[in-house]
């Protein structure tokens, strides 16, 4: 075999390449599914209240329909972003399914910083909830906040739309689950410490504990998922 | 060889039984519990009774015969004794705790509503303790663990813990998100669920672990 067949610095940065446009086409395909899921939220949420009467209810239902259109088409793109036969062939002789495997890590981190965002929001709104103050805004953004940590549970457990069926066995191998069933039993023992808690202090107030429960959730899927990447620090530095 | 085969579909059988019979157990223990905490028709109180009893007959009856216990206990290492005791408590108490949940519900539900008395503040108190007894015995911390550690630690259980952990977590997770959206609607629901979610979690985890170990036993993995 010629110098020119298998140049692995070559193969490496057209890999590095075809993953930087798999990883655009996924978003693309994301931007259908963040507008889709919610308007179908907010339809539901119009019809139920009964604020759409008449011609408006037929406008909405319509809507709605078109908003389940929009997701599925979303969720299908989001399917298809697939590396191709001969990308996973080149992949194996390289790095890629490190860097590949290293992006999730760094994606699954990258979702911590939305707490930021989601927790204030969602305990103001919750806070309403519970004292009776809640409307039929104030009711979606609570239970948005739920989103973070299910998706990082997700992410963890390798059932999120980034993990294909054809890539599982090159980033979800032995390695990798024996990191993961740690970090579940860390997040485990940490959301049951503080449900716990929550719990004790629910039974002088309940609404408090109910409130509490979202930064319940949010501590116990951030402790699984830092213990992950804190895991996946150490194997890589050969720990 | 065929004796083997014979002792061990006696103890699928058997195992089936116990299952059954702990199960009618503590739907009675729960149902009748639940009626007694909150209540509830004589008529639930009487048939819930009635259902744990002969659920416990039907676990008692499928206890194994002496032939077979000796027969097990002369075959069987240490490690296999050791672990299968354990294996035998993990599936029991889950079982055990869905009546202790349901007379502690109706404890959290007079709690909310201002009646307690301090038996049911205790109650109230002991119900996410006890949903740690069954974590901590799969997750190896108990006294007995540390102990026999080197009979109870191998491989293989060290996976299906991994294993059951991992589904719990995902349980739990859901359980109290869904405690949570409850809670903005009806916050005396949700203190109800709580517990709920808790001795689920502590379920899932003992039963997930002894179906791995049984399957694995039974020379099915």
């Amino acid at each position: 075999m010629s110098e020119d067949d298998h140049d692995p610095e070559a193969e490496y940065r057209a890999l590095i390449r075809l993953e930087h446009d798999r990883q655009r086409r996924t978003l693309l395909a994301a931007l259908p599914l963040a507008f889709g899921a919610p308007a179908l939220v907010v339809v539901f949420g119009v019809v139920i209240a009964g604020l759409a009467q008449g011609v408006w209810l037929w406008v909405t239902i319509a809507g709605g329909l078109v908003a389940v259109g929009v997701t599925a088409w979303g969720a299908i793109q989001l399917n298809a972003a697939n590396p191709d036969d001969q990308t996973l062939a080149l992949a194996k002789r390289t790095d890629w399914i490190d860097e590949a495997q290293r992006a999730r890590v760094y994606g699954m981190l990258y979702t911590c910083i939305l707490a930021f965002i989601f927790i204030p929001l969602g305990l103001s709104a919750a806070g309403d909830m519970v004292s009776g103050e809640g409307n039929a805004v104030r009711a979606p953004t609570a239970l948005v906040a739920l989103l973070i940590p299910m998706m990082q549970i997700l992410m963890l457990t390798g059932r999120d739309g980034g993990i294909t069926k054809k890539m599982r066995k090159y980033l979800d191998d032995e390695h990798t689950q024996v990191l993961r069933a740690r970090a579940c039993g860390t997040g485990l023992a940490v959301a049951m410490i503080a449900a716990g808690g929550a719990y004790l202090i629910g039974l002088w107030r309940a609404e408090v504990a109910v409130v509490l429960m979202l930064p319940v959730l949010f501590l116990g899927s951030y402790a699984a998922v830092i213990h992950y990447g804190l895991l996946e620090r150490k194997a890589e530095r050969g720990g | 060889m065929d004796e083997d085969r014979g002792l061990m579909r006696r103890e699928a059988k058997r195992r089936k039984f116990e299952i059954v019979g702990l199960g009618l157990m503590a739907l009675g223990m729960g149902g009748g519990g639940l009626a007694v905490a909150f209540d509830g028709p004589d008529v639930i109180v009487n048939a819930g009774a009635v259902m744990a009893i002969v659920g416990a007959l039907t676990a008692l009856l499928a206890w194994r015969p002496k032939a077979d216990r000796e027969r097990l206990a002369r075959d069987g290492t240490r490690r296999d004794r050791v672990q299968r005791a354990r294996r035998r408590m993990m599936l029991t108490y889950p079982f055990a705790s869905v009546g202790v949940l349901a007379f502690g519900l109706g404890a959290v539900w007079r709690v909310g509503q201002g009646q307690a008395t301090f038996a049911d503040l205790m109650w109230a108190v002991a119900l996410p303790l006890l949903a740690w007894i069954v974590p901590v015995m799969v997750l190896g911390w108990d006294k007995e663990a540390r102990e026999q550690k080197k009979w109870i630690e191998d491989e293989l259980t060290r996976e299906w813990r991994a294993r059951s952990v991992s589904l719990g977590f995902v349980v739990l997770m859901a359980g109290l998100a869904a405690v949570y959206a409850v809670g903005l609607f009806r916050p005396d629901w949700a203190m109800l669920g709580l517990p709920v979610v808790l001795m689920v979690t502590a379920g899932t985890i003992g039963l997930r672990y002894v179906w791995l170990d049984s399957r694995a036993e039974a020379g099915d993995v």
